[in-house]
């Protein structure tokens, strides 16, 4: 007992009577402040000493890899950043580090895996859209180039380098009068107005702040000066398009359009404004426009294409994305709505042709398998189409549609019973799917499984309960069950619904006689052969 | 060294009791015995290079005893050129076949003794005693008009077509059938017309099939011809009644099958006619001379989904032995043959998938087909004759001009399943099949099929191998019903086994069957009971029939 007390006492006097050292918390304090105040040598000092104490301390590893950084000691920066990736993924803002690291380095494929993920975070990571742009630019990946510079240049519109870079994309892209284009708004936007930029940077603040009042100040200032530059009224437009008040970005690009209708930034941003906005009739002007101002322009070209989808102008559709298609084959995208395009105008062939090619590099989606099937079956290729159903399945196993696909491209090839696992497992990943409901039903009757095949038709009824197919099928299988009273009243409710409709008045008639009414069977029998001469053989 | 008795007698009863095991039911297969048979005449149709529809359909067969010996011999119709059809040929070069059946697995080319070679471009044929005279007489179907050849008794024919007066004038005619339909005693006729074509206007088409161009186009586009019901006088002479009796074929489908057959069992004959890319007919008889077309509502019309099929050959057979005549009618390709069963009352329902025949049928297009029990089981089942109309489809689509033969065994519960390439079909060489019908030729008890291929040789599938199952044949002879007992309905009845079938003179695909009616017995060993119901609807019983041998029952007077 004495003993215990005694070593208690000796550890309150040693804990006590030692001189107090800083603790890594308290040195990474010290350092932030120094590193504010540039003082990177102080800095780093400190943190060497916190890194001894607490090597394991995420947030002092990081700020060491900083100030490295800052000095240039890239060596001993990445082994920091790499640190703390390893300690705490996914270290975004270290990623970031590591990025531009690599860059300088002069290892931009390196570079541009590092800072993807920090650029396509939900809020990236300072300018990595910029640097990833950079990154993919050296590193040969032009396309990628282009939609990293994009992005970054709607997160700082007035930046002139970032159009720069995008000229230089252009350029190697071989689309010289969007490089030209390019080149000049940078030229702008470096000699424009200061106290405009200034006044766009302050929007811009106000805007990511949430300061109403003031930037709608700014807002009116900018849009109501007569003289108000078009390049300043984009990058207006811009800044209020990424915060996603389109109906607010209209106004600054049709005032830039109208007062300089040869600019093709304000054509395409006040058309593509408008598509935003479901204004599709009124957006294909301006992205006419635009695309006539740069016929080479991959996302004017798209723009229009999407304005006239939406109408339903598939013809229409045709050439500005075979434009797109052409300017940029990598997108998977573009290439799909070709496809799909395509399929809808009757030239499947050319559909086969571009998706088969658009689904070679990158990973499997499933839309371009279905849009493959889709193709298949409209060139009467059923052998194509079951084998992409059956590739689609075994690759996106969870999707109902992909089983569909399968069910249906055995059905084609009159594979019925082989088609019902398919459609089962259709049914059973997604029963609200009404086309595989009524495919099970049909292959259940054909088995002759009616009272099964009579359950699915009606679970199809209650997903839409004027379903044509439904209604005819749960008659027959009424009908086949003898129970033709049941099959009656079914066709006659559903007669309303399609009074033109053949096989309705076909099966009502084959009922009628089965009950006995024969007048009523020769009725239904004429009103069938009448509406059947009328139908295309 | 020498068995002791004992020793002896269990070893013969030990290859008794073996016996069954070794030989328990050996698969049934055909065998092409066209050439040691003697039967290999190349029946054509055009040229090979089919530019005209005309050439694609092909010809039909016909068993009948032309000379009453007890063997069925053949009738192989023949098309023609088309040089000789525009006369640019003489015409003459090419001919129909009378094969005589000489009882010992040969047959011997009569043709030109008999004096029935046809003329022209011939299509179906159909056989049966129209005079009731005792010998069977021979109608031939023609592309123009149609013959009749009366059988002189003496192994010659007379053409009577011009007394008889159903010629039919120079149009296309196709599927022909024999039937009592008034029950006067007499057999009457229906001939189906399929389309309205004039070579000498015609010029090769250029259509699409499955995306290959194709020349033969039709038959839609054409108009179609129109079919015809004769009504015999009893002097030789035939009455057109199509239009008095309401078969008049108003539409002008185009008309290829055509079966007579009692569906309702109401004592009057009824018409199955199957169309080619239209609805088929079913004319009712009425009792009083008339008939009603009540396909629709009967089911046979449509498909189940009220979709014409393309008809072209067509059976009717009792597969589930219930005492109602069923019908199966065979189709274009991508569609599958249709089976329509018999629910009494003149409705038919629409099985074709849940018995087993919708699915394998689907890649084929089907010509000749006919319910037969080929494995003596008691069930019969079905064979099915295919091949392509378009040539040019080779090579190019997955599908092909010449197409296998199909057998679809019947299993005994409503359902078939297919059985081709156990019988020894798809071992075949294969041809553009057209007509085909089914016969007992070496009176054996199994049941052979012979096939006609379209610009080939005939193809005669003797059935080599029906196992130990037991058999019985009728071979029947009216009296007060007409004399080729068409119409006659025969029930038997074996233990627990009871099968039904009726005569008939024409179906499968302008062709006709063996006349006699044909029942497998499995392993039972007795026909406790047949009961024959005549045309005139009188009914002749035999109790304990011999087994495993053909009877000959003729009408009992009173």
């Amino acid at each position: 007992m004495l003993r215990l007390v005694y070593l208690g006492f000796l550890a309150l006097v040693i804990t006590g009577s030692a001189p107090a050292a800083d603790s890594p918390s308290d040195l990474l304090a010290q350092a932030e402040t120094l590193i504010k105040a540039d003082n990177l040598d102080g800095a780093r000092k400190l943190l060497v000493t916190a890194r001894q104490a607490d090597p394991e301390n995420v947030r002092v590893r990081y700020q060491l890899g900083y100030v490295f950084f800052r000095e240039r000691h890239l060596d001993l920066a990445k082994a920091e950043f790499t640190a703390v990736v390893n300690l705490a993924p996914p270290a975004l803002y270290s990623r970031y580090y590591l990025g531009r690291i690599a860059l300088l380095e002069g290892h931009p494929k390196e570079a541009a895996q590092w800072l993807e993920p920090a650029a396509h975070a939900e809020s990236p990571v300072l300018d990595a859209l910029a640097q990833l742009g950079k990154a993919c630019f050296e590193s040969g990946r032009t396309d990628d180039a282009l939609v990293a510079l994009q992005g970054a240049s709607r997160q700082a519109p007035w930046d002139g380098g970032l159009h720069y870079q995008l000229g230089r994309v252009y350029q190697r892209l071989g689309q010289p009068g969007l490089a030209r284009d390019e080149f000049s708004i940078s030229e702008r936007l470096k000699s424009a107005d200061r106290q405009a930029v200034e006044k766009l940077l302050a929007f811009s603040q106000h805007l990511n702040k949430g300061e109403k009042e003031p930037a709608i100040s700014i807002y009116q200032d900018l849009i109501h000066n007569q003289h108000a530059d078009p390049d300043m009224l984009i990058s207006l437009g811009v800044l209020l398009a990424n915060a996603g008040l389109e109906n607010e970005a209209l106004e600054p690009f049709r005032i830039a359009a109208d007062h300089a209708p040869a600019f093709f930034q304000a054509q395409y941003n006040c058309g593509l404004t408008l598509l935003k906005l479901g204004r599709t009739a009124e957006a294909e002007a301006p992205l006419s426009s635009a695309v006539h101002l740069q016929p080479e322009s991959f996302d004017a070209n798209s723009a229009l294409a999407l304005v006239y989808i939406e109408q339903g102008r598939h013809a229409d559709a045709t050439g500005p994305l075979e434009a797109a298609h052409r300017l940029r084959p990598s997108s998977t995208r573009i290439a799909g709505l070709l496809a799909s395009v395509q399929l809808r105008t009757g030239k499947p062939e050319n559909a086969l042709a571009v998706l088969r090619k658009a689904m070679t590099p990158g990973p499997p989606d499933s839309k371009f398998y279905f849009l493959l099937i889709e193709a298949f079956q409209a060139t009467k290729n059923n052998a194509g189409a079951l084998k992409a159903a059956q590739d689609a399945a075994r690759l996106f196993p969870d999707q109902s549609q992909a089983h569909l696909f399968v069910a249906q491209a055995l059905l084609r090839a009159g594979r019925y019973q082989d088609a019902r696992p398919s459609f089962e497992k259709a049914v059973q990943l997604d029963s609200g799917n009404i086309e595989a409901q009524l495919g099970l039903a049909e292959v259940l009757q054909k088995k002759g499984d009616t009272e099964a095949s009579l359950e699915s038709y009606r679970a199809a009824l209650k997903l839409d309960p004027q379903n044509l197919v439904a209604q005819i099928g749960l008659a027959k299988d009424f009908a086949l069950l003898q129970r033709f009273a049941e099959a009656r009243n079914v066709l006659e409710a559903a007669i309303p619904q399609h009074p033109g409709n053949s096989a309705l008045h076909f099966e009502l008639a084959r009922v009628y006689a089965r009950l006995g009414d024969s007048a009523r069977a020769a009725e239904q029998t004429r009103i069938f052969q009448q509406l059947r001469e009328k139908e295309p053989q | 060294m020498r068995l002791s008795a004992a020793a002896a007698l269990l070893f013969i009863c030990g290859i008794f009791l073996l016996l069954p095991l070794i030989s328990s039911q050996p698969p049934a297969h055909f065998r092409d015995v066209s050439k040691e048979a003697g039967v290999t005449p190349i029946i054509i149709s055009g040229g090979h290079e089919k530019n005209y529809v005309l050439e694609v359909n092909g010809s039909g067969v016909c068993w009948f005893d032309y000379n009453n010996d007890g063997y069925m011999d053949l009738y192989l119709v023949n098309g023609a050129t088309l040089k000789e059809l525009q006369g640019k040929a003489p015409p003459g070069k090419q001919r129909n076949y009378l094969f005589r059946n000489n009882g010992n697995g040969t047959f011997t080319d009569v043709t030109t003794q008999a004096r029935v070679p046809g003329t022209g471009w011939g299509f179906g044929c159909v056989a049966a005693d129209f005079d009731n005279d005792g010998n069977t007489d021979l109608l031939v179907t023609n592309f123009g008009p149609n013959i009749l050849y009366r059988n002189n008794g003496d192994g010659t024919f007379t053409d009577v077509t011009a007394r008889a007066g159903i010629g039919g004038g120079n149009i296309w005619h196709a599927g022909a059938a024999f039937a009592d339909y008034d029950n006067d005693g007499r057999l009457d006729l229906y001939v189906a017309g399929y389309l309205d074509f004039d070579i000498h206007i015609a010029k090769p088409g250029d259509c699409e099939y499955e995306g290959v161009r194709v020349k033969a186009c039709g038959p839609r586009g054409f108009k179609g011809a129109p079919d015809a019901l004769y009504h015999n006088n009893g002097d030789g002479t035939f009455t057109d009644v199509t239009a008095k009796s309401g078969v008049l074929d108003k539409a002008l489908y185009f008309g290829f099958a055509v079966i007579f057959d009692d569906f309702d069992n109401d004592g009057f004959p009824d018409i199955f006619v199957a169309n080619d890319s239209n609805p088929n007919y079913l004319y009712h008889n009425k009792g009083d001379g008339t008939f009603e077309d009540i396909a629709v509502t009967a089911g046979v019309a449509y498909n189940s989904d009220g979709k014409e099929h393309s008809g072209m050959g067509a059976a009717a057979g009792d597969y589930d032995n219930d005492g109602l005549m069923d019908l199966f009618v065979t189709t274009f390709a991508n569609d599958n043959y249709a089976l329509y069963h018999n629910e009494g009352k003149g409705f038919f329902t629409d099985v074709s998938y849940p018995s087993g025949v919708g699915e394998p049928t689907i890649p084929w297009l089907g010509w000749g087909t006919f319910f037969f029990d080929y494995n003596n089981d008691g069930y019969k089942d079905l064979f099915c004759i295919n091949g392509h109309v378009y040539p040019e489809i080779d090579g190019k689509i997955n599908q092909s001009y010449r197409q296998p033969l199909q057998l679809l065994e019947n299993i005994g519960d409503g359902k078939f399943r297919e059985v081709s390439e156990r019988a020894g079909l798809t071992r075949l060489p294969r041809g553009s099949g057209r007509g085909g019908a089914y016969c007992d030729f070496d009176n054996d008890g199994n049941v052979d099929v012979i096939v006609s291929n379209i610009d080939d040789r005939p193809t005669l599938l003797r059935n080599v191998g029906a196992g130990s199952n037991n058999w019985i044949e009728v071979s029947l002879a009216g009296t007060v019903s007409n004399r080729s007992a068409v119409g006659a309905k025969v029930k038997i009845t074996a233990g627990d086994l009871v099968q039904y079938d009726h005569v008939r003179a024409g179906g499968s695909f302008l062709s006709s069957n063996d006349p006699r009616l044909h029942f497998g017995l499995g392993t039972r060993k007795r026909v406790d009971s047949l009961e024959i119901r005549w045309p005139t609807g009188k009914v002749d019983r035999f109790q304990n029939l011999e087994i495993n041998r053909i009877h000959f029952l003729r009408e009992r007077q009173k």
